[in-house]
């Protein structure tokens, strides 16, 4: 197990920046999850540590080492890929064992390993089997068990859960959160999923456009969004973000086409709503609600123009067009017109 | 019409389309088979009908194998057949791996180099082939034949490979490269199995146009031992103009092998596909 550092990492195709002056130091035996939108460089900032792809510029270390010239088998690193990428000629266990045949490893330790993974990961009656006739999650876990036996420095994923169903889905990845509670393993994933990044992160990492918008633990990321494209980003369904100006009373919200000072974000759950004939808040009219069971949200479209989600318990009950009035119940976050916080 | 009866017609209607195709294919093929067993006057008399008791006749047979040096011929065509199909596929499947897994500057435009001699008839420069060959001492030899056939069939090789090794998955190869193996083993255990249905397509195109050509064996190698047998079954026409039994006779023969092969091709290319459907 060792750390990670990136330092000022740089990646052009051709013309075009992907990755601009990355740089993160993740712990030794820490959990840390890249998310942001399709096409902001995760994939390749993670396949740069790997070394399958060469930066244009800056350094990689792990442990102590800079292995920013070094081949992937020499980087002390494992992935795993979103299309399981298993050798279709061999069986599950010449897939798991094989990089470590590469390696010299002896007879003895290399059966010793592929059993130990097995064993954790439920496989050692597909142990024979070729991938063909495994089920999807089977054949994730054995990709996930051919990195396990290189005792990696650090284990890299890729979206590994994108390609199974919902219900396999969460149970792989518990598979995974205790996977790296047993092995205390350096680990960098990249999802497009909020729940698995706010689970299993110890930090997140969010992206966007090639550069790091901010890093911090789920908690911190959630509560405390440096800017506005972190504070949309984490969180489903989103943050409301509405112009407004500082009133008599904190922060008002501005009706269209007026002048407004910031952008004020107000999360689903820090707004409620009350009767039309409630003395405080902003009149509006609801547009639709969504039943979910264990919560509610509803559309509202403020006199002022703009449209609020506001999360609310199920037992209430608000028709599409009745009028209402929505109330703050806690203080938004402001934004100023860069989109930084204020 | 119900949805079922229409799809029986659509159905049959196609396979009469493919029946009608093989009958016409087939057609002088059989009817070559057909008359190498029948005596002169019958194959004369009524080219189409089948052989009977009065016209079945093998003397074709016996006068090929007496008289031409058939069996030295077959091994030729099999042997410049089978190697330049090999070599073909080998740096075909090279190239094809290096322009689409490592591009670099000017590659795209060297792939495109590369699937010009498809387009360009390598018999246009016969005369300069002829030339290399007879400086480099090459002429009357099964390797001056292989050479040029290695030329000949490598454009296309290159043009359908590259379009197959793009499609095998990158996170495949990238797995194999974190696990350690060489680009070597990449593309030997990994990249050419799970192509092998293109390989058997390329072979199947390759070898046709090899094993019938006439033209580079009567100018570079047209010395009794390197005879090839298309070559060998004309020298029949010309000495024996009257015996059309043994020239029948040859031509039958010349089919089996190249037969066999294309049998062997096949086999490979759906097994691959099936293979290719599981995963
Ligand atoms: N080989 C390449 N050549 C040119 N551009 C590339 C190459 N690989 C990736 N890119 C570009 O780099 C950018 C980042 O790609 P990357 O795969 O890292 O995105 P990502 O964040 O992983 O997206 P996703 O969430 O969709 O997987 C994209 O705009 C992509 O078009
Ligand atoms: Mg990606």
């Amino acid at each position: 197990m060792a750390q990670l550092q990136l330092n000022n990492i740089v990646k052009r195709f051709g013309p075009v920046e992907v990755l601009k002056q990355i740089n993160l130091h993740i712990q030794d035996g820490e959990f840390v999850v890249f998310v942001g939108p399709s096409g902001c460089g995760k994939s390749t900032l993670l396949r740069i540590i790997a070394g399958l792809e060469t930066q244009t510029s800056g350094e990689v270390r792990i442990g102590e080492r800079d292995v920013s010239d070094l081949a992937p088998s020499d980087r002390g690193i494992a992935m795993v890929f979103q299309s399981y990428a298993l050798y279709p000629h061999l069986s599950v266990r010449g897939n798991i064992s094989l990089g470590l045949k590469q390696a010299k490893t002896p007879q003895n330790i290399i059966d010793e390993r592929v059993e130990y993974a097995a064993n954790m990961l439920a496989l050692t009656d597909l142990l024979e089997r070729k991938p063909a006739e495994l089920s999807g999650g089977q054949r994730q876990r054995v990709a996930i068990g051919r990195a396990i036996v290189r005792e990696p420095d650090v284990f890299l994923f890729d979206e590994p859960l994108s390609n199974l169903d919902a219900a396999l889905r969460s149970s792989v990845r518990h598979d995974l959160a205790k996977l790296h509670k047993n092995l205390n393993a350096t680990m960098v994933y990249v999802t497009h999923d909020q729940v698995e990044a706010m689970t299993l992160a110890d930090r997140i990492v969010v992206m966007a456009g090639g550069v790091i918008q901010q890093v911090g633990s789920p908690r911190e990321l959630y509560e405390d969004p440096q800017n506005r494209f972190v504070a949309g980003f984490i969180g489903s369904p989103k943050m409301n973000f509405v112009p407004a100006i500082d009133g008599p009373n904190g922060s008002e919200i501005a009706a269209e086409g007026e002048a407004s000072s910031y952008e004020l974000g107000l999360r689903p759950e820090h707004l409620s709503l009350r009767d039309a004939d409630h003395p405080e808040g902003e009149p509006g009219v609801v547009q639709f609600s969504e039943y979910l069971g264990s919560e509610s949200f509803s559309l509202v479209a403020l006199d002022k123009g703009h449209q609020v989600l506001v999360r609310h318990s199920p037992h209430e009950i608000w028709n599409i067009d009745q009028p209402v009035k929505v109330i703050q119940i806690r203080d938004g976050y402001r934004f100023d017109r860069d989109g930084k916080r204020i | 019409m119900n949805a079922r009866s229409k799809h029986f017609l659509a159905h049959s209607s196609a396979h009469l389309v493919l029946g009608i195709y093989t009958v016409i294919a087939l057609f002088p093929a059989i009817l070559v088979v057909i008359n190498s067993i029948k005596t002169k006057k019958f194959i004369f008399r009524s080219p189409l009908s089948l052989p009977d008791a009065d016209s079945l006749y093998f003397g074709g047979y016996q006068t090929v194998f007496e008289m031409g040096n058939f069996p030295l011929y077959a091994g030729n065509s099999m042997t410049v057949t089978v190697v330049s199909i090999a070599l073909v596929l080998l740096f075909g499947a090279m190239a094809a791996f290096a322009l689409t897994e490592y591009p670099f500057k000017g590659s795209r435009l060297l792939a495109l180099y590369l699937a010009l001699g498809i387009m360009i008839p390598i018999r246009l420069g016969t005369i300069a082939i002829l030339k290399m060959m007879v400086a480099s001492g090459l002429v009357n030899t099964l390797t001056a034949l292989i050479l040029v056939y290695v030329a000949q069939g490598l454009p296309l090789a290159i043009f359908i490979l590259s379009e197959f090794m793009t499609q095998v998955s990158s996170d495949l190869k990238n797995a194999a490269r974190v696990d350690g193996l060489s680009e070597f083993k990449i593309f030997f255990v990994l990249v050419l199995p799970l192509i092998r249905p293109a390989l058997a397509t390329v072979a199947v195109f390759t070898m046709i146009p090899i094993w019938n050509d006439l033209w580079f064996p009567l100018i570079l190698a047209p010395s009794e031992e390197t005879k090839t047998i298309t070559l060998g079954a004309q020298v029949f026409i010309g000495q024996f103009l009257n015996d059309w039994n043994a020239l029948l006779a040859a031509m039958s023969m010349a089919i089996v092998p190249v037969l066999l092969l294309y049998i062997a091709f096949s086999r490979q290319l759906i097994s691959g596909l099936t293979k290719g459907a599981v995963k």
